[in-house]
Parts: structure tokens; C-alpha cells; sequence
């Protein structure tokens, strides 16, 4: 029986280290989390977090050889992708998890034309024939809202608008009907008229085709318009993770807290904003025990220890071992 | 108090130009006629999409460009073809902050070097530069030994508080500001936003504030002009602006906004097509093919820009009577 | 529960996030470059200076002594070579050994120079270009233009056989001919340089237009100036070769590797070795730029040390 709250993906213990000359960088340090289907998951972080490296690694893409995922555990549908062989795991990126770069223009091959860059996923995936191919992949335009596309398909990247590059994009990863889709800062680079546009579009194809959504973002503002559930990255790993309104509404971790209370609200004249003292740490040397410690006004002799993943309430976790005090 | 600025129908044109004898193809109206003045000691947020005009604005502003028509004074006086001294002069006067980190610092100098050239350029001793540098290290909250390391060293945020230190070093009455803080992180952006907000105070500066981020936009300016494929479409303060929007294309800008709050429930308005170029703009009213309040006769006429309640100005059809 | 990394009280090895000293940071980095020279091109490069500037202390004969009863003597190893001339002999009865060693002069001196000549010309006009653009941009390129159609060989040959062939005057002629690949690829990174927010930001300074080429551009377009020089010493010294085997080049009997491969060329059935080793030293040489290049091209741009 399939059912809304049937787990689509768990990730366990992820661990992904870069490999550089000046040190190891550990951009993903032990991340857990489970998505459910039909559900949009965002995963909010700053620069430096992990989270488009955790992006990376769903879709099997993480840069070698400097790159190394050095453990853990990916649960696709039941299996562990990490574990398949490279044949195998190809039949499922771009098939069933499909992926959504951020900047739209250096996605796109600025050589070919467009229609054939939405039917790759196509020939690759469904084995169709020639013939076929322009009507499903006319269909595919269509449902992104692109206009006239029998006669765009015939364009190149350069001859189209941010915006349709990013329907482009779209559509090329709704091709093959994916199951769960992962979208790495969608809108960060378009402008805010058109980011309306894709989020308006994004969120019709997920209700139609009842996909899953992965949404990784450093926008609090398009994580609320977005997500179910949300997950807050730092350093490499998850401090806290609630429904977004329990998040925005009672954030427990210190990082949480300062996040929101930064963010500028008010109008001139209005009391200054609150910034988090200290700066994001240098990827190659994380602090020892809680990485934001150095920078947490409630930090105290335990925070030497890294702290556990606590249950503060129903689907709300935490991971700070102060959280019940402050 | 009285105006530093004002700009009287300000227009620049880049010619398309193709061809092997370059012949001049179709002109791209990057700023087609804006007039606003801005008053000293005040925050002017100028907002808009890619595209409309609001960094041309700018950069004719700290004379990198020359307009095509139209005339800037600066404290009255004409400084619309400015030559030699007195556009020395009046580079004393107008700095600015640009808003990639990562480019606006030469990779291969030193910070000392960064911030004194200004100074360098003007003659200054090496004691003197040395004491200033110091002193606006302090000013912009950066560790006074970071004189020596080079701008890779420091994060994101911290470059733009070294290109803040070097704007201030002359001295200036008015910086440029055009999008100090849109490739930073949320912890960056807040610190570099209270800077700006205390050094205002504390120098007395004018700024020229250039965003698509309405949200910092709103909490920095006084005043707030919306532009829109090389026109001024409305302005007004910035309250009145944010609470009781007239112009459409205002509207649709601050609705699609997400707003980081779950609760917050808003009139959704999404406009069909794509920002205009300004390549052969549309006839008439610029938004009227996107408007979702288009009436007969938008197109016909470009709606002038009116004042149609004290300091607030709308340039739209629904308000020419 | 959490595993691992995450399990609570779990306080591994982690870098401890300790901030350096200025000088410490510094120490580090020198010892750091050291660690990291080239040792294949630095060896040749030694070697190659070495012989140009000691010469007389390394060739175990005159190079110009000339012995006909000890001509065509091949390499010591083999039959009929002898351990007093290790490479062998000319069909003049030089030293080979000797020739090459002394010839490293000529192809130090007219490689580095030559090198420095047309870089230094070629960058600079590519600046001028690149950072101007228009009528200046126009005029730069069609001159660069004419002088690609040009081959230097003519000009070679008119200017050297109007004034005579030396060293100098090889260098100058090389230096006026070969500066236009530098003034292609230069012009381009100079107009997106110029183009830059920290170009502007420069401008708002106050900056006038030749403090920004000399401080701003010229700096950053140096890396790619020099890894191209590094690339044409190798072309310079085969210039050289060229030059010499025509006779435009070194006066005899001045030894040049150029000019020995073409002394050599008649011979090589029979006496291979006196153009092969000339040959292979000049193979060496411009292998050891082309590395040198690469090396000094990495270390001086500081923000390489954040390349991963």
C-alpha cells in the first residue's frame, strides 16, 4: 500500500570528503535524513555547508578524484545507490532521481540545440524512436509552459531568456517522469518576477506528477513558500530539522535562531539587525565537538562534544545539548 | 540639508553595432528619461529587475559613462560633461561599492595597497596613508593587521568591508552602492548592512542604494524609486512604497517576494512573459504587454511620471485622468 | 541514533581551528615554495647556465682549436672514438663537446633575450589595445596583421643583410618579428580585464589611465606573458638554429648549436654525431623552458595556493 508517509529516500551517515592540497576538506560530516514521498524537503545552508555536495552525491556527480564519498549509506526506494554498479546507477539518474542545477546557463550546451538537449534523457533512458522523440519531447515543452515549442526546440541556449533556459533545464529533468527531484538553488539566478514564474511551475509539475522534491537552498523566503520539511545545514552536517512552520515559528539551535533573526525586516530607523558574531569557519579546519560553537552565545563546557540528534517534539529534531534550556 | 543630486531626464544609449563596417543596428534604451533628485544625509533605494536601468544609473552617476541626453547636477552645479580638474574634483566626492567581492578587488595587491590608492593616486605620504589605513580598518570592524594579506585570504563579507574601507578613504559625501550584499551569505549580508547603516551615521553619508532585494532595500532607504526597462515607474517613501503600492509592476514585484515566513499568505501575482529588453522597448506604457490591470490605451501613450499624493509618484494609466 | 562521526561525546580527531601568526603563515608558504621547485627544469636550467657562464672552466677544449688530423673522430664509445674528444669531432677536427658547451652562451643569450625583447613589446602594445579598444585597438591589430603576413625570414634576411650578421643584431630582429603572438593573447585578457569591477573601482579612484595599465592590467597579464615566454625561448633558440644554418646568425667560428647542426647536416650518414648532439641540446634547453614556464607561471599567482 502506498501511502503519503512511505519513506522514498534515507540517507545514513553520509560522509564526503574533498581532497586537496592543502588538506582534507570535510564538506558532508555524517548527515541522516529521510524523505518522504511526495513531499518537499528543503535543505538550507550557507556557503561552505555541504548542502550542494549532498545534492551532488544523491545524483551521483560528486567531483573526482578530490572528491570521495567515505561513507554511508544512500536508500533509494529500498536500495543503496552507492552500492550499485556504475551501469546500474546510470538507469537511475536522469531516470527516476532527476536534478536541477542552479545557474541555467552553464548547464546548457551552448552548441546544441535545445530540443536535443531535452530529448538526451530520452534517447538515453527510454531507447525511443527517432520519430517519437519530437512529440514527447513537444509534450515536455508544453508542460513547462514553454511557448510555440515546436519551433523552439530549434533554438540555441543563447537565443532564450533566463527564465525559459531554466524551463529548459526543467524540462529536460522531467523527461523521463522522474520520482523524486532535486533542485540546487533553482532561482537564485533569475530574477524575482521569473522566480515566481518557476516556483508557480515547479510546484503544478510536483502536485501533477506526484513527485517527490528535494529543494536545496540558502532562500529563507523560498523555503517557507516551498517545503513541507526542512532541514538546516552547518558545516557539514544537520542541526536541526522540523515542518517548516514549527521551524520558523520555534527554531531551537542557536544557528537557527541567529539565521532568522538576521534576515533584514523592518524599515529604516528600525533596530539594527542581529548578526551571529564570528564568521563561518575555514572548510579545512572544522572546530572540534559542535561546529558552532566558536560562534554560539550559549556555548558552554559540553559543546567540546559533538552533540547527538535529540527529539524535541513530534517530527522537530535538534542537535545542540542545550537545546531545552534556552 | 539641501539636494546632492539631481538628475533631469537622464538618458544613455548603447548602440548595437554589426557588421564589418560596425554600422550603428538598434539602439538598447538602457535609461530612457529618469528624473529624481536625492537629498543629502538620505538612503535612496533604486529597485528593478535585471535590465531596467538601475546600475546604468549609477555608473552615470560616477561618470564611468557619459549620458546620451539629459543633465546631473551635483549641489547645483552642471556636472553632465565633466573634464579634467573638476571631474577630479568631483571623484572626491562620489565613491563606490560594487557587488562582487571576488571582482572588485585586484587579486594582486596587497590590502594596504587596496584601500590607500586613492590616496596613492593623490599624493599622500606613506606616514599619512599608513595612519588613514589604519583608521578605516577600524571604521569597517576589520582587524588592523590584515594590512599585508591579499583579498583571497578573506572571506566574502570581509572583502566587501575592505571595498568599503577604500570607498571611504577620501572622504566622500556619497557612495554608490550596487549590490553590496547580494553575493554574500545571511550572516555576511547582516554585518555588512549594519555598516552601512552606522557609517551613515556616524560620516553623515548619502547613499545611492542599488537592489533586487526588496527586503534590505526597505530596511536601508528612505526613499525608493521602481524602475523598469530604463524608466522611473514609481517612487515614493519607502513605507508608503511597501504598504500601499500603485503601480502594477510595483505590486507584482513586492508580491512575488517570498517572504520567510510560512504563515505569511499574500495575493499571488505572476506575470506572464519574460523582463522586457530594452531593445525596442514596447510602445506606450513599457509594462502594459505584462499588466495584468492593461486597459485600451496603454500602449498608445508612455504615461508620465505624476505626483499623485505628496512624495509619491506612480507613472501609470490607471492614475492619468 | 547517530553513528560515527555524530555519535554523542564523540570528540575525534579534528583540526583544531588555531589561527597562525603572520610570520608563522609566511615561514610556511617559503617553505612551502621551496619544497615545490621544479627539479627537472631546475637542473636543466643550472646546467644550461652553468655551461653559458663557465664556459671555459667546463669545455675540456678549445672550441675553436681546430685539429685536421683529428677531424670526424666519432664518440668515445665507439670504434675509433677516443676518450680525449667524449662526443667527438667536427669535420674541422673541433671538439664537439666543447662546441656545445661554449654554444650554450649563444642559445642562453639569444633565448632569454630575444624573449625578453619581443615579450616586453608585444605586452605592451597588447595592453595598449586591449585596455583602449577602438581607433587605438584598430590600428594595433592591422600593424600586428601585416607583420603575421610578413614572414621573418625576409625581414631577416633584408635588415641582417643590411647591417651584418651578429648576435645582436639577431636578437634585435628577432625581438621586432616575434612579438605579435604576446600582443594577440595579451589584447584579449587586457579587454576583459578592463572590463572588471576593480578596473572601475580604479577609475572612481582616480586613477588615470596610465597608472591603471602599469599597476592594474600589466600585473595580471603577466602570468600569461610569461608562461608564453617560457614557450618561445624553446621557439627562440630553434630561431636561432634556423638563423645560423642560413648564416644569418653568430659569426663563425663562433659555436652555436644552430649553427652546428647545420656545419652537421652534410655529415649526418655518416658522422651523425656532429649534428645530433647539438641536436638533443637544444631538445633539452627547450624542454627545460617549457617546464620552467609552467612552474613560474603556478608560483606567481597568489591566489594558486588555493587551488584544490
Amino acid at each position: 500500500m502506498t501511502g503519503k508517509n512511505e519513506t522514498i529516500l534515507e540517507v545514513k551517515d553520509l560522509q564526503i570528503h574533498f581532497h586537496t592540497d592543502r588538506g582534507v576538506i570535510r564538506a558532508v560530516e555524517g548527515v541522516d535524513f529521510t524523505v518522504r514521498k511526495q513531499e518537499v524537503w528543503g535543505l538550507v545552508g550557507e556557503s561552505a555547508s555541504g548542502k550542494s555536495v549532498i545534492g551532488q552525491a544523491l545524483v551521483g556527480v560528486v567531483a573526482k578524484p578530490a572528491g570521495r564519498i567515505v561513507s554511508g549509506e544512500i536508500f533509494f526506494k529500498g536500495e543503496d545507490i552507492l552500492k550499485k554498479n556504475p551501469k546500474e546507477a546510470q538507469k537511475i539518474r536522469g531516470n527516476q532521481i532527476a536534478f536541477i542545477p542552479q545557474d541555467p546557463t552553464t548547464a546548457l550546451n551552448p552548441l546544441l540545440r535545445i530540443g536535443f538537449q531535452i530529448g538526451e534523457a530520452f534517447k538515453y533512458h527510454r531507447h525511443q524512436r527517432v520519430e517519437t522523440i519530437s512529440e514527447e519531447i513537444v509534450n515536455v515543452m508544453k508542460v513547462v509552459n514553454i511557448p510555440s515549442p515546436e519551433m523552439r526546440m530549434k533554438d540555441y541556449p543563447h537565443q532564450l531568456s533566463g527564465g525559459l533556459k531554466q524551463r529548459v533545464i526543467i524540462a529536460t529533468a522531467l523527461s523521463c517522469q522522474p520520482d523524486l527531484l532535486i533542485a540546487d538553488e533553482p532561482t537564485s539566478a533569475l530574477d524575482v518576477t521569473i522566480q515566481m514564474q518557476i516556483i508557480k511551475l515547479i510546484r503544478e509539475i510536483q502536485a501533477k506528477f506526484q513527485m517527490t522534491m528535494i529543494l536545496i537552498t540558502h532562500n529563507l523566503g523560498l523555503v517557507a513558500k516551498m517545503c513541507d520539511r526542512v532541514a538546516v545545514l552547518y558545516c557539514g552536517r544537520i542541526v536541526e530539522e522540523a515542518p517548516v512552520r514549527e521551524l520558523y515559528r520555534n527554531p531551537k539551535h542557536p544557528y537557527t535562531r541567529g539565521l532568522l533573526a538576521s534576515l533584514p525586516k523592518g524599515e529604516k530607523g528600525d533596530v539594527e539587525l542581529y548578526t551571529i558574531p564570528g564568521q563561518l569557519p575555514n572548510p579545512l579546519y572544522h572546530p572540534v565537538g559542535c561546529s558552532f560553537s566558536p560562534r554560539c552565545p550559549h556555548v558552554y563546557d559540553r559543546c567540546k562534544e559533538v552533540p547527538g540528534m535529540e527529539q524535541c517534539s513530534d517530527g522537530h529534531r535538534v542537535r545542540c545539548w542545550r537545546w531545552k534550556e534556552i | 540639508m539641501g539636494t546632492l543630486l539631481q538628475l533631469d531626464n537622464l538618458k544613455k544609449y548603447f548602440p548595437i553595432v554589426s557588421g564589418f563596417i560596425r554600422k550603428k543596428v538598434v539602439e538598447l534604451k538602457a535609461v530612457d528619461g529618469v528624473s529624481f533628485t536625492i537629498e543629502e544625509g538620505e538612503t535612496f533605494g533604486l529597485v528593478g529587475e535585471s535590465g531596467c536601468g538601475k546600475t546604468t544609473i549609477g555608473k552615470l552617476l560616477l561618470k564611468l559613462y557619459e549620458p546620451t541626453a539629459g543633465k546631473i547636477f551635483f549641489r547645483g552645479g552642471d556636472i553632465t560633461q565633466l573634464r579634467g580638474a573638476s571631474l577630479d574634483e568631483y571623484r572626491n566626492a562620489i565613491q563606490a561599492v560594487f557587488q562582487n567581492p571576488y571582482a572588485s578587488l585586484d587579486g594582486r595587491m596587497r590590502i594596504w595597497r587596496i584601500i590607500g590608492e586613492p590616496l596613492i593616486v593623490k599624493g599622500w605620504s606613506a606616514t599619512k596613508i599608513k595612519e588613514k589605513i589604519e583608521e578605516l580598518l577600524e571604521l569597517v570592524m576589520l582587524p588592523t593587521d590584515c594590512g599585508p594579506r591579499f583579498p583571497h585570504e578573506m572571506s566574502a563579507g570581509q572583502r566587501q568591508q575592505i571595498a568599503i574601507a577604500r570607498a571611504l578613504s577620501i572622504n566622500p559625501k556619497f557612495i554608490v552602492l550596487d549590490e553590496p550584499t547580494s553575493l554574500l551569505d545571511v550572516s555576511a549580508q547582516a554585518s555588512i548592512l549594519n555598516l552601512i547603516v552606522n557609517l551613515q551615521k556616524r560620516l553623515g553619508l548619502t547613499y545611492l542604494f542599488i537592489s533586487h532585494n526588496l527586503a534590505v532595500v526597505r530596511f536601508l532607504s528612505n526613499r525608493v524609486g521602481v524602475m523598469y526597462c530604463g524608466k522611473l515607474v514609481e517612487m515614493a517613501d519607502s513605507r508608503t512604497l511597501y504598504v500601499s503600492p500603485k503601480h502594477p509592476y510595483t505590486q507584482a514585484l513586492l508580491a512575488s517576494v517570498p517572504v520567510p515566513d510560512p504563515e505569511f499568505q499574500t495575493e499571488e501575482i505572476v506575470l506572464e512573459g519574460d523582463v522586457i529588453s530594452p531593445i525596442n522597448p514596447p510602445k506606450g506604457c513599457r509594462f502594459s504587454p505584462r499588466c495584468l490591470q492593461y486597459r485600451d490605451g496603454c500602449e498608445k501613450n508612455e504615461p508620465p511620471l505624476l505626483e499623485i499624493e505628496p512624495r509619491h509618484f506612480v507613472a501609470c494609466h490607471l492614475f492619468v485622468s | 541514533m547517530d553513528k560515527g562521526l555524530n555519535k554523542p561525546g564523540n570528540a575525534i580527531s579534528q583540526q583544531e581551528n588555531v589561527p597562525l601568526t603572520l610570520s608563522e603563515e609566511r615561514s610556511l608558504k617559503v617553505r612551502k615554495v621551496f619544497r615545490r621547485i621544479p627539479k627537472t627544469a631546475g637542473v636543466i636550467i643550472l646546467l644550461l647556465l652553468l655551461c653559458a657562464i663557465f664556459s671555459p672552466w667546463i669545455a675540456p677544449h678549445d672550441p675553436i682549436k681546430q685539429s685536421l688530423v683529428d677531424a670526424l673522430k666519432p664518440p668515445c664509445w665507439q670504434q675509433g672514438g677516443s676518450s680525449k674528444y667524449i662526443l667527438g669531432t667536427d669535420n674541422l677536427g673541433r671538439d664537439i663537446l666543447s662546441r656545445i658547451v661554449y654554444g650554450a652562451r649563444v642559445s642562453t643569450i639569444v633565448g632569454f633575450a630575444a624573449v625578453f625583447l619581443s615579450g616586453l613589446l608585444g605586452t605592451f602594445l597588447g595592453i595598449i589595445a586591449g585596455y583602449f579598444g577602438g581607433k587605438i585597438d584598430a590600428v594595433i591589430m592591422r600593424f600586428t596583421d601585416m607583420m603575421l603576413s610578413l614572414p621573418y625570414i625576409l625581414i631577416a634576411i633584408a635588415i641582417i643583410g643590411a647591417i651584418g650578421p651578429s648576435l645582436t643584431n639577431l636578437i634585435i630582429v628577432l625581438g621586432i618579428t616575434q612579438w605579435v603572438g604576446y600582443t594577440r593573447i595579451v589584447r584579449f585578457e587586457a579587454m576583459s580585464l578592463s572590463k572588471s569591477e576593480f578596473i572601475e573601482m580604479a577609475v572612481i579612484s582616480g586613477c588615470k589611465w596610465w597608472r591603471i595599465l602599469l599597476v592594474h592590467i600589466l600585473p595580471n597579464v603577466l602570468n600569461t606573458a610569461v608562461v608564453l615566454a617560457s614557450l618561445d625561448v624553446g621557439k627562440m633558440i630553434i630561431f636561432e638554429a634556423a638563423m645560423s644554418f642560413l648564416g644569418l646568425g653568430v659569426k663563425p667560428p663562433t659555436p652555436s648549436w644552430g649553427g652546428m647542426l647545420a656545419d652537421g647536416r652534410v655529415y649526418l650518414t655518416f658522422a651523425w654525431w656532429i649534428a645530433t648532439f647539438p641536436g638533443i641540446a637544444i631538445c633539452i634547453t627547450v624542454l627545460g623552458g617549457n617546464l620552467l614556464g609552467d612552474w613560474l607561471r603556478d608560483e606567481l599567482d597568489p591566489r594558486h595556493q588555493l587551488k584544490a
